[in-house]
């Protein structure tokens, strides 16, 4: 008899199989690893790129509340988008704009409360209903102007509609400019739009914490959704929030290390002084901004920046095109493209003249308009419109001259020379110069105000 | 699959440049912010987010900042909702450590026995109602007792009982009494209170020090006394209380005000006056008045054998800075001179900080912790280098030797017996 020979003794399993032997399940069904089916390359999902992202996310929102940036609305709304972006990421992309809108909403309602917020996203969707309405396109314009009419009345305080106070100007952050935008759209469209984009156009997450809001292009942000390789588009996203988060740190040290209150204006020295930090207060605004874009490069949308080295201007058209750049795109669309177009049998010099001052009128309004539906008043002063029309005549003049000078040869921008080196450091001087001196105007509360403080600063 | 030219164009795997600077902006975050030091300085502003707009840092103004911030002082909904209440903007109103006195002169006064935490620091009262340590009401033999008249600064908001500069310089007395064997005990009384006004601390010394027996009495005086005269005047002839001192009835009737009680609504309640109205013709006489409640405090220490001496405390945050302070404090000088009151001129105590290492907050130019020790120690430089008002405090001449090369080192403040807290 023989012995039976013992047995091998297999061990139970306990790692889960290769993945080659599991089952597909979510993106990669279909098509391809990291896309469901029918999406664009640019939406492929690969956890090694996209898990740095979210953790340099995560950092920087760790850095957003060690120092308290910017508030409450903005640390919310920060918080949103973490825990939004690997859900976002994750979905389809036909559920993407839907989740994001809901998640704007979501924030809405933390920032603003219930309330606030269900009044907001009812009049919003009322709007873009609006728009889409089978009726001619002036009829839909009309129907939205009455509606501005009546909100207007309201945030006037004149009408009394029995909605929370907040409602007016924070609905109006959502749709003041961009309204404008969507209906010059809609006048130009050669296809109808899905109202999820226009909803997701309105909706903007960002906007939740950032009453003042960059005037986003509503046909530059639908070309760039999902533009390029969606890890790109957030890693520039990503780079914008730094650079935004460093602004508005500097901006800290300027406001409360930095700057001077016009009454401690005594000699050149610190006239000088109160020029330089009083000018360099719009770091605010750029931080908001870069923060504001770069937060929505997050979820596909690969937009323009916002400023360029602003402060590195070396002329007046030159600084129209670097700072704020949403809002000269947005003043070039809807008013200075369609004057020059209505006036192109006008001789060129004639032409550009008066669409920059028609940009530069719009300006000094749009901005009157903003400050009303923000804070409730018009701020239509002598100083405001003096800016405005400095800034103007000062654009107008360079316009003009650019127009007539000789293009210059692709060498000679290539090897400039010492003395154009120098020359243009005087030019970007002399432009920083004029312009805090402008914004020193702009801020003050009347001319006299800023006529004694030169005198203050210039007297030894 | 993916494609090579699809490979290609994925972003590298590297850490990125933003990556890298959001890692240094928070380690920058974590770095500690207490200290002396100008890095810690900075630092705490980066971590600053509601800045103080005091005189010094006025609110900045501009399209911008009116449509981000709001233009007014107080802040809108909209703001609220936005940037948050700021933390711990408690008033001295929110700790419900005063009573109020419906009708009378003094209008509110501290409750005895309160302990409630403000600042992070503990806001007691003793069973007197005085902003400090337990004391007996009688004076034990051998006991100097000074009573301290002022305001906020002086009631220490902000810090703890036992951090205030009047604390400290009652230790400081003890202790240099003892060292040079001197036979006296001191105890200094805190009879100030937040809010009170010139006329509120002549008013306060009439009614409560004497009976605590003092044996001299300390005013602190501030940049702003005018503007806590204007708000008592204003609640008195609001509220329609009489005023009983003759001097402040003969001023503003000189300047246009009926001081009289004023008529009464259907309600019973007073008529309010034209704000406007009133602050014009306050505005004029806020010195004059605060020039004569001192005097009137100087005949009535005088009257009743007290010596006086008058304190200029600064306000931390830069207020006071050396810039802004000088023609109040020449006018707080001279009429002290006029009066013949001495002065311990400690308005340059924070001259040589950082501003915001002495305040208790951004939003808060109270002095803190090291704003009353700094208090304390240029009381003490002063008082070195006045030996008047050293003898009539410890009732013996200055040692021999003093004061050093520099009065005010921390040297001579050690050799003087102060005790480190």
């Amino acid at each position: 008899m023989s012995t039976p020979l013992p047995q091998p003794q297999i061990q139970t399993r306990t790692k889960p199989p290769h993945r080659r032997f599991l089952e597909r399940i979510g993106p990669g069904v279909g098509t391809d690893q990291g896309l469901y089916q029918g999406e664009p390359e640019n939406c492929r999902r690969q956890l090694r790129q996209f898990l740095p992202i979210l953790a340099n996310l995560g950092l920087l929102v760790g850095v957003f509340e060690l120092f308290q940036v910017e508030g409450r609305g903005f640390l919310i709304t920060t918080g949103v988008a973490l825990a939004a972006l690997p859900v976002h990421y994750a979905l389809p992309l036909h559920w993407k704009q839907p989740f994001l809108v809901a998640a704007t909403m979501v924030g809405l309602g933390l920032v603003f409360g219930a309330a606030t917020a269900g009044a907001i996203i009812a009049l919003g969707s009322l709007l873009v209903g609006i728009c889409f309405l089978p009726v001619a396109w002036a009829a839909r314009a009309g129907l939205v102007a009455a509606f501005a009419l009546v909100a207007g009345l309201a945030r006037s305080e004149v009408l009394n509609l029995g909605l929370p106070e907040l409602v007016w100007p924070v609905l109006a952050s959502f749709c003041m400019f961009r309204m404008i935008v969507l209906l010059y759209e809609l006048k130009h469209a050669k296809k109808q739009e899905k109202p999820i984009d226009v909803l997701s156009y309105i909706f903007l997450l960002p906007n939740t914490c950032f009453p003042h809001f960059p005037v986003v292009d509503y046909r530059t942000m639908r070309r760039g959704y999902f533009a390029e390789n969606i890890h790109s588009i957030q890693r520039t996203g990503l780079a914008m929030m730094t650079t935004g988060a460093t602004h508005l740190l500097l901006y800290r040290i300027v406001d409360q290390r930095l700057r001077i209150g016009p009454d401690q204006v005594h000699a050149p020295g610190s006239l000088v002084a109160f020029l330089v930090f009083n000018y360099l207060l719009y770091l605010r605004v750029s931080g908001q901004f870069h923060i504001a874009c770069g937060l929505l490069h997050l979820f596909g949308y690969k937009l323009p920046e916002t400023h360029h080295h602003y402060l590195l201007a070396s002329s007046f058209t030159d600084y129209w095109r670097r700072i704020n750049i949403y809002w000269k795109d947005f003043m070039v669309r809807v008013f200075f493209n369609p004057v020059m177009f209505r006036l192109k049998t006008w001789p060129q010099s004639r032409a550009l003249a008066l669409a920059t001052a028609v940009v530069f009128l719009a300006t000094w309004l749009l901005h009157g308009y903003q400050s009303f539906w923000l804070r409730g008043h018009w701020t239509l002063t002598l100083p405001d419109t003096l800016f405005w029309g400095i800034l103007g005549a000062l654009v107008m003049i360079n316009i003009q001259s650019d127009a007539k000078r000789a293009p210059v040869s692709p060498r000679a921008k290539q090897t400039p020379t010492l003395k154009s080196r120098v020359i243009h450091g005087f030019s970007v001087l002399g432009t920083f110069a004029t312009l805090s001196l402008l914004w020193a105007l702009w801020s003050s509360p009347d001319l006299p105000a800023f006529l004694g403080l030169l005198r203050r600063g210039l007297t030894p | 699959m993916i494609t090579k030219k699809a490979k290609a164009e994925l972003p590298s795997n590297r850490p990125t440049k933003a990556f890298l600077i959001s890692l240094a902006l928070l380690l920058l975050g974590l770095l500690p912010t207490t200290g002396r030091s100008w890095i810690a300085s900075y630092l705490r502003t980066l971590h600053t987010l509601t800045p103080a707009y005091s005189d010094q840092n006025p609110q900045p103004t501009g399209y911008y900042v009116g449509l981000i911030d709001g233009t007014s002082q107080s802040r809108d909904e909209l703001t609220l909702r936005l940037v948050g209440k700021p933390p711990e903007t408690i008033n001295f109103i929110d700790i419900n450590a005063a009573r109020f006195l419906p009708g009378d002169y003094l209008q509110f006064e501290l409750l005895p026995d309160i302990d409630t935490e403000v600042f992070n620091s503990h806001f007691t009262t003793n069973a007197f109602a005085l902003r400090d340590r337990p004391y007996t009401q009688a004076k034990q033999p051998g006991t100097f007792r000074i009573v301290l008249l002022g305001a906020s600064m002086d009631m220490g908001w902000g810090v703890g009982t036992l951090e205030t500069y009047e604390n400290q310089f009652e230790d400081w007395l003890n202790a240099h009494a003892a060292k040079r064997g001197l036979n006296r005990r001191f105890e200094v009384l805190n009879l100030a209170v937040a809010a009170y006004s010139p006329l509120h601390r002549l008013e306060s010394f009439r009614r409560k020090a004497a009976a605590f027996q003092p044996d001299m009495v300390l005013y602190a005086a501030t940049r702003l006394d005018t503007r806590l005269l204007q708000l008592h005047i204003n609640n008195l002839l609001n509220d329609g209380v009489a005023i009983p001192d003759e001097f402040v009835r003969t001023t503003l009737e000189a300047a246009g005000i009926d001081p009289a009680p004023i008529e009464r609504m259907t309600n019973g309640k007073p008529k309010p006056r034209d704000k406007e109205l009133l602050k014009q013709h306050l505005e004029p006489i806020l010195w004059d008045l605060n020039d004569q409640a001192v005097q009137q405090l100087g005949e009535l220490c005088r009257s009743m054998n007290l010596p006086l001496a008058c304190l200029i405390i600064p306000r931390a945050g830069g207020s006071d800075s050396q810039e802004r302070r000088g023609p109040d404090v020449e006018h707080i000088l001279s009429n002290a001179q006029r009066c013949n009151i001495p002065v311990l001129d400690l308005s340059a105590s924070y001259d040589h900080e950082d501003l915001m290492a002495v305040e208790i907050a951004p939003w808060d130019d109270h002095p803190n912790g090291l704003g009353h020790r700094l208090l304390f120690l240029e009381i003490g430089r002063r008082l070195i280098l006045n030996p008047d008002l050293y003898r009539t405090i410890f009732n013996a001449d200055p040692a021999p030797g003093w004061p050093k090369a520099d009065p005010g080192s921390d040297d001579n403040l050690a050799h003087a017996g102060h005790i480190h807290p």
